[in-house]
């Protein structure tokens, strides 16, 4: 937030170095050693998470409560700052409450195929031989598929509801990262210091965990946050399709979708909800772009 | 001779993914909670109806029984019968193929127009004002989510400055080149970061190389040596970068196709969900997995013929 967070603190005078050290930018840059993109993205998504959990106490009316005689309100009357929907629903809360649905699906959405993927991979890729011919195979068929059209298929099958979307996203998703992980893993268990301890009479179990994961973990963790971006898009989109969480719970997508009739006149209702979904993407893709560079990874 | 032997290789390559997507496509009507026919048909279907469905879809067979006999009906062409249309489903996907193969080859082309100057621009000083500008413009340009996009795109373009149609295919080549620019546009604008950021750090790794040194110790303009030899050895990769996110532009047809009413296989597929058509459903995902596939043997082709030494592996 300080103005140490968007300059390189190496222009600085040594005396606003000292104070940008103790002020939150520094604070942060310092412990994690941020660099611009990534103190940036982190502000920008950590409002969004903030403004998600405190969705309930910052929105000013109930998103889901309809007003018909005040449908459609221009912004700024009657105290619907973001004004209202076709069924008089106050935009702003809406949003709000759209953050806390949609940020909390992307989290789930990323945290399942993260780990299963990452797991499955590095054990595939540790052990070779059929298990891991068998991992290939899978992941190419997989990848055969347009993620979003595998991700529409498969919420179909399923029936529209939080649980299926993250399932769905888990099945199509895990994949990335169990590619990455089997990749990474593949070329670890070839170093010296795995065949070490591998004479050494390790248990496998331990080499993994111990010895493994925490060198293969971070190609993941960026994969992790650009991939979160595309999630966030792909939940949106569901809601845009019909295919999102039931209504009346507000998500962004959804918002949009029933936005379009008026799009010529009351253009903030779709203009709104976009907006939302770009500043979290974009404080979601500088974390990945600060990762990337800070942890060298491309 | 050696190029035919990749070709074959490559064919050979493709057939268990070509068996595992059929068998992942069969199995989502397992996926229904419940049972199938009678989810398709909706609460008030007799249940002569539901007996009759169950035994087109041969429902009432061991699972294994039923997937042999789904890839027989596969391998005589047949990808199912459209429950709404009481259609083949194969014959309403090729109608509608051409609206979307336009919108892949357009939006392709214009990722190229767009993506291949960009690229050059942030590598040739890379850390300079252009490369962050580039940088800045890609990082923000991934969060963009295509269906907004292509909404403000009609709301700004067709309806209100009308310099471009805001839904439908056109006709004739020139009417389809006005027509589908904004959808195309659409698909493009959320490839293009992908593409400038992969092929920029290919262009930076190939300027590092001693070929490079060599050409510019010869006296070569710096013109010359980025088009004629830097870009050169940076096409093959970036193909694969194309063919990369060749599944993400077909997924995107998907959206774009609904935003501008366009009637492809995309909206195809909407409608088949919309009507709880499920043969349809299947059909349409296992002809977009083809496409991929298809897709990819087709790049890795262009690749071997670019680069002659990947024929080799």
């Amino acid at each position: 937030m300080s103005d140490g967070a968007l300059n390189p603190s190496a222009e600085l005078p040594r005396a606003r170095r000292a104070a940008v050290g103790r002020s939150l930018g520094g604070a942060v840059r310092k412990r994690i050693g941020a660099n611009a993109s990534l103190t940036l993205g982190c502000v920008i998504f950590g409002t969004m998470l903030l403004i998600a959990a405190l969705a309930s106490v910052i929105a000013p009316f109930n998103p889901d409560t309809q007003d018909i005689p005040h449908a459609l309100t221009a912004p700024g009357v009657e105290g619907h700052l973001l004004g209202t929907d076709q069924l008089g629903r106050d935009v702003l809360s809406r949003l709000l409450y759209g953050a806390r649905i949609d940020i909390f699906i992307a989290c789930g959405s990323v945290l399942f195929p993260f780990a299963i993927g990452l797991i499955v991979g590095m054990l595939a890729g540790y052990r070779g031989g059929w298990v891991d011919s068998v991992l290939v195979g899978i992941i190419d068929i997989v990848f055969a598929f347009p993620a979003l059209v595998l991700l529409v298929a498969l919420v179909f099958v399923l029936g529209p509801g939080i649980g299926t979307i993250v399932i769905a996203i888990t099945l199509t998703d895990w994949v990335s990262y169990a590619q990455l992980s089997r990749t990474s893993s593949r070329r670890e268990g070839t170093q010296e210091y795995i065949l070490a301890a591998r004479t050494g009479g390790i248990p496998t179990r331990r080499i993994l965990f111990r010895h493994v994961l925490p060198n293969i973990i971070v190609q993941p963790i960026v994969l992790a946050t650009s991939d979160a971006l595309l999630i966030i898009i792909a939940i949106t989109t569901l809601g845009f399709l019909g295919l999102g969480v039931p209504p009346p719970a507000p998500d962004w997508g959804t918002m949009i979708s029933e936005a379009q009739p008026y799009l010529n006149v009351q253009w903030w209702l779709a203009v709104a909800p976009g907006v939302a979904i770009i500043i979290t993407g974009l404080g979601l893709s500088l974390i990945g772009d600060g990762l990337a560079a800070k942890l060298d990874v491309r | 001779m050696a190029y035919a032997g990749f070709l074959i290789r490559r064919l050979l390559q493709a057939i268990p993914v070509i068996f595992g997507v059929t068998f992942i496509v069969f199995w989502l009507i397992h996926l229904v909670p419940g049972d199938p026919a009678r989810t398709a048909l909706g609460l008030h279907a007799t249940p002569a109806a539901i007996a009759k469905l169950h035994q087109e879809w041969g429902l009432d067979s061991s699972l294994p029984a039923q997937y042999l006999n789904y890839l027989g009906r596969l391998v005589t062409g047949n990808l199912g019968t459209s429950l709404r249309y009481q259609e083949s489903a194969g014959t309403l996907i090729l109608e509608r193929l051409p609206v979307t193969l336009w919108l892949i080859v357009y939006s392709t082309v214009l990722v190229a127009i767009f993506a291949v100057p960009l690229a050059l621009l942030a590598a040739s000083r890379p850390g300079a004002l252009r490369d962050r500008l580039v940088s800045i413009i890609s990082v923000a340009g991934l969060g963009i989510p295509g269906f907004w996009l292509g909404l403000i795109l009609i709301q700004y373009f067709a309806i209100e400055a009308r310099v471009l149609p805001a839904a439908g295919f056109g006709s004739g080549f020139t009417g389809h080149l006005e027509s589908m620019f904004l959808p195309s546009l659409t698909i493009a604008i959320g490839i293009i970061p992908m593409v400038v950021r992969s092929l920029r750090a290919e262009v930076l790794r190939t300027a590092d190389l001693d070929f490079v040194v060599t050409a510019r110790s010869k006296g070569l303009s710096e013109r010359r040596i980025r088009w004629r030899h830097v870009l050169r050895n940076a096409l093959p990769p970036s193909v694969t970068i194309l063919m990369v996110n060749v599944g993400f532009l077909i997924g995107s047809t998907i959206v774009v196709e609904l935003v501008f009413s366009l009637g492809g296989i995309g909206s195809l597929m909407i409608n088949a969900i919309n009507g709880r058509d499920f043969p349809l459903v299947q059909a349409v995902t296992l002809f977009f997995a083809f496409m991929v596939i298809f897709t990819n043997i087709l790049g890795d082709l262009l690749q071997a013929l670019l680069d002659p030494r990947l024929e080799a592996r």
